[in-house]
């Protein structure tokens, strides 16, 4: 098959599946509605629509909760190669198992206290994350909520037969009205905010993990990567400040030439003006 | 509820939809990649990752009028105002006989993470500034800033009055905190230390993220509804294959600027407050007494038109100029409509005497 042939195909794939997509949503949403002389029941069709996304909502909630995040898994890896770097190799990994299991029910004693209360913050942080999904995912359901009001109330308002496209705007129409209302709310911003923060919190634990077990390893760290960069900005600007200066210093130099010619030039002058200045002195005495 | 739905119809429009669409994406695969920022240009200066560009006139003529100097925002690439022949902000300019330049930043790196507006307004742009009056033997320039870059044109106009002949500032915030700003909305409750402490450069993909959660209705769904529209319409599907190309061309943040603009700008709205501070000295707008003309677009949901409107009641300028765009953010820069009228009065206006 030749490139264009190709593309062609390509594309005919795409838009069968463009295709594929929406005749589903259609089928989500109006499988359940009985039809009565070409006229739906809207009512049914929409509370089956709302069941069904409370149910995915539900379900994605729930993997949220579940699901490991990949910083969990690092916490494995991280274990691993923190007591690896911190014990001599031979010593069983086992030996460290209680110490790890007991992490949050102990005070933080002994030697690896500073690693046991950094695995709690982590641990802390990342719960922190997931109850700030959670409480996004709940605006999110609360905007499929409204937007399926909101189309049952158009719906409402509206009268004879819908072409496809004019109930495509409908949705639209409707969908935007409720995500609009929710997102210039104050708890919006302040779930988007905390999820934001939350999310920098845990990445940041892990940064402080990780600085600790590549250190260890003699490997270069991301403190180390910053303190070059900002070296290197400082030397950039200092290096644009003496570009300033020498353009400054070139500009004086300039000045500096253009007054030493006015002077010697006003020195000849005067040069030339004295003698007849003593010959009219001459003459007036 | 009386409304009816004809299935058939449905099912008809569905296959049609997809055979349009089919066709679309396969020729909008064959057009692309799309030519941008196709007016000639010459790089006259380069540091770092930043380009400045000459805009040279097309009859090859010279101009002793004052150089215009345009600059853009940080966070999309400035071939917007340059997207093709007959729709470009920057040829509208140079055809109108003005000596024109562009700022463009490029894309920031790691090692530009530390990189503050300080650096960007005193040092970047300042050269920039530098560079165009030494080729033009001039002691001041026309500067135009658009959005961001419209913030940080007026912060150098503040501190730098005498380098700044005439402002024109287009969808430009001023004060971050009027007219129900979405962007301060969402930023309000932002972090920004343990953002930026622990990312560095912010990255273009959150900021993107963030930008289609503000219409994610229309830039999600009905702008690619629509694209099965454009089958026969080669040039449409061509400008659209351009916008999209722009919409997702964004460079990442430098880490320290982005958490100064996000504090002191959206968060603590210092512009209007007299609290920036860049290159050692405040920024008072105030020191705004050079002409301005300052464009607000009616129905911008990124800079609501009070924000921009407040240019004009805490700078000094004797002779500010306020138009209003009916339309929205992009509008006034890339529209038929401002090509054919708000971009050529503009041009009109700078070409008439202080």
């Amino acid at each position: 098959m030749d490139d264009d042939a190709s593309r062609n195909a390509d594309a005919e794939t795409l838009g069968h599946f463009a295709q594929r997509l929406l005749e589903q949503g259609w089928r989500l949403f109006v499988e359940a509605a009985p039809e009565h002389r070409g006229e739906f029941d809207w009512d049914t069709a929409l509370a089956a629509l709302k069941e069904r996304t409370d149910a995915a909502f539900a379900q994605f909630s729930e993997q949220c909760r579940s699901v490991e995040l990949p910083i969990e898994s690092l916490f494995g890896l991280y274990s691993q190669f923190s007591s690896l770097a911190q014990q001599p190799l031979l010593e069983p990994l086992a030996l460290w198992r209680p110490w790890l299991d007991a992490l949050g029910s102990m005070p933080a004693l002994g030697p690896l206290q500073h690693k046991q209360q950094q695995l709690e913050a982590a641990s802390r942080a990342l719960a922190q994350l997931r109850e700030s999904q959670q409480d996004y995912l709940a605006l999110l359901r609360e905007i499929t909520d409204g937007a399926i009001d909101e189309l049952r109330a158009r719906l409402g308002g509206a009268d004879g037969e819908l072409s496809s496209r004019e109930f495509y705007e409908l949705w639209l129409a409707a969908g935007e009205t409720a995500y609009e209302r929710v997102l210039t709310s104050e708890r919006y911003a302040q779930a988007m905010g905390r999820l934001s923060n939350h999310s920098s919190h845990a990445m940041q634990q892990l940064q402080g993990m990780f600085e600790d077990v590549l250190g260890s390893l003699n490997l270069p760290t991301r403190a180390e990567l910053q303190s070059t960069q900002k070296r290197l900005h400082e030397m950039r600007r200092r290096q644009r400040a003496t570009r300033q200066e020498s353009r400054e210093l070139a500009t004086l130099r300039a000045e500096l030439d253009a007054l030493r010619e006015e002077v010697a030039a006003l020195k000849a002058a005067t040069a030339g003006a004295e003698p007849r200045r003593r010959r009219r002195s001459r003459r007036a005495g | 509820m009386p409304v009816k739905l004809d299935r058939a119809e449905l099912l008809r429009t569905l296959q049609q939809h997809q055979e349009k669409l089919s066709k679309t994406l396969g020729r909008g695969r064959e057009l692309q990649p799309v030519p941008v920022a196709g007016t000639p240009r010459e790089r006259v200066f380069s540091t770092d990752s930043l380009n400045l560009y000459y805009y040279p006139p097309s009859d090859g003529a010279t101009s002793d009028r004052p150089p215009l100097l345009v600059v853009y925002s940080l966070v999309n690439r400035p071939y917007i105002l340059d997207l093709k022949p007959g729709r470009s902000l920057l040829q509208v300019f140079r055809d109108a006989g003005q000596p024109v330049y562009l700022v463009d930043w490029g894309y920031p790196e790691a090692a530009d993470r530390f990189l503050t507006l300080d650096d960007y307004v005193c040092d970047y742009l300042a050269e920039c500034v530098e560079q165009v009056l030494e080729r033009h033997d001039m002691d001041s320039l026309d500067l135009l800033g658009v959005c961001q870059g419209g913030t940080l044109a007026v912060c150098y106009a503040a501190l730098f009055p005498e380098q700044v002949r005439k402002l024109v500032t287009l969808v430009t915030p001023v004060d971050f905190h009027a007219g129900a700003s979405q962007l301060h909305h969402l930023a309000k409750h932002v972090d920004f230390d343990t953002l930026v402490d622990c990312r560095g450069n912010v990255s273009a993909d959150l900021l993107n993220a963030v930008y289609v959660s503000l219409k994610p209705f229309q830039l999600l769904s009905k702008r690619y509804v629509e694209l099965a529209e454009l089958a026969d319409d080669e040039e449409a599907l061509a400008d659209f294959l351009r916008m999209e190309q722009w919409m997702y061309d964004s460079p990442d943040q430098a880490g320290e600027a982005f958490r100064q603009f996000g504090k002191e700008f959206y968060q603590n709205n210092g512009l209007i407050h007299g609290e920036v501070s860049l290159g050692g000295a405040t920024v008072d707008l105030g020191r705004l007494d050079m002409p301005i003309c300052n464009v607000y677009a009616s129905a911008d949901h990124l800079v609501p038109p009070p924000s921009a409107q407040a240019l004009g009641h805490y700078c000094t300028s004797p002779s500010y100029r306020e138009i209003a765009y009916e339309g929205g953010h992009l509008g006034v820069f890339i529209s038929g409509r401002a090509h054919k009228r708000l971009l050529p009065e503009i041009a009109g206006w700078l070409a008439e005497a202080p």
